[in-house]
């Protein structure tokens, strides 16, 4: 896990992170073309970025906070904001990754793109990536309490949308 | 609701066509910075030619603005007002070079060439050698010249006595 960085290339580093970066920018983002351009630009920026990093941990570090930070830029533009694609998006989310929701599995992540934007990827690398709180804290260079308690409310949100549909 | 997550997060890949479109984009951007360094390796080339013409550029301009500074010096020293060392000299042009003649209280130059603005006042015989004598109005100073042309000046001398006398050890 330590290799070093100036061994690997940047295409080695799409060939191993690119769902993980896919994921966590259409958890984040309305439509699949934002998630698509941020996909792109985090990429992109690695290779200008991509000597600075240290090993394969450090490179994790950075494409989990540059995708985060460039999905709540992209959030927070007013179009993004105000106009909401999310319904057509599952349907091209579908066709076009082949991906065939589990109704149950379903349920959960649209559970989880339904929470605030400042929690879904807490969530998503807690519940899904299984990082620790402090490793959460430290690629989304918040404080380890802050990362807690969004991750308690985010538990509280999950248990009421979720009600009735799965055993939590 | 872990697993389930899970399960459904793991089912989501980028699509292939995204995946080579990026791909194809990081290509690009690597060869841009490529080129870029490329670029940047021949800024230092550039810059030490920028050196090296502010070094010239230093070079040629130090004696200039030595002599506009001295230039400025003797402006000053000719401004009314102030006194100088010595006494201006008359115009002596080119035949103010020579060698200093001592005598035991003052000095007499010797220079070649009879100098235009001074005026002559005597005719003298010192030490057996006939000379003519001549004053500068400015400064009082006494020139005494021969006829074969050489010439002795006094740029201190104002006292005709005084200059007779150093003009006699001269001779």
């Amino acid at each position: 896990m330590t290799k070093e960085i100036s061994k690997i290339t940047a295409e080695e580093v799409i060939d191993r992170y690119a769902d993980m970066v896919y994921q966590l920018a259409l958890l984040q983002v309305k439509n699949r073309s934002d998630a698509d351009d941020i996909f792109q630009e985090v990429f992109v920026r690695l290779v200008k970025n991509i000597h600075k990093l240290q090993d394969w941990e450090h490179v994790k570090a950075w494409l989990i906070r540059v995708t985060t930070n460039y999905s709540r830029k992209h959030f927070n533009q007013y179009w993004n904001k105000n106009v909401s694609f999310l319904d057509e998006t599952e349907e091209i989310v579908s066709e076009e990754t082949g991906y065939e929701m589990v109704e149950e599995g379903n349920f959960v992540w649209q559970a989880v793109r339904r929470l605030p934007e400042k929690y879904r990827a807490v969530v998503h690398l807690f519940y899904f990536e299984e990082l620790s709180v402090a490793q959460i804290a430290s690629a989304t260079k918040q404080k380890e309490t802050t990362v807690k308690s969004q991750l308690f409310r985010a538990r509280e949100m999950l248990k009421t949308s979720l009600e009735g549909e799965i055993v939590l | 609701m872990k697993e389930q997550y899970q399960r459904a997060v793991s089912q989501i890949h980028v699509p292939n066509e995204l995946l080579l479109k990026t791909k194809r984009a990081m290509k690009e951007e690597e060869e841009r910075l490529g080129d870029q360094n490329r670029k940047g390796k021949v800024i230092p080339f550039r810059l030490i030619s920028l050196a090296a013409a502010a070094v010239l550029a230093v070079v040629i301009s130090i004696p200039i603005v030595s002599g506009l500074i001295r230039t400025g010096e003797e402006a000053e020293m000719t401004k009314p007002g102030i006194q100088l060392a010595e006494p201006v000299q008359p115009q002596l042009g080119s035949i103010a070079k020579g060698d200093s003649v001592q005598d035991s209280e003052l000095t007499l130059t010797k220079v070649s060439g009879i100098p235009q603005e001074w005026t002559e006042t005597e005719e003298i015989t010192v030490s057996g050698k006939q000379m003519i004598i001549a004053t500068d109005e400015n400064t009082g100073c006494f020139m005494a010249y021969d006829e074969q042309g050489e010439v002795l000046i006094s740029s201190e001398i104002t006292d005709k006595e005084a200059f007779l006398k150093a003009l006699g050890n001269e001779l």
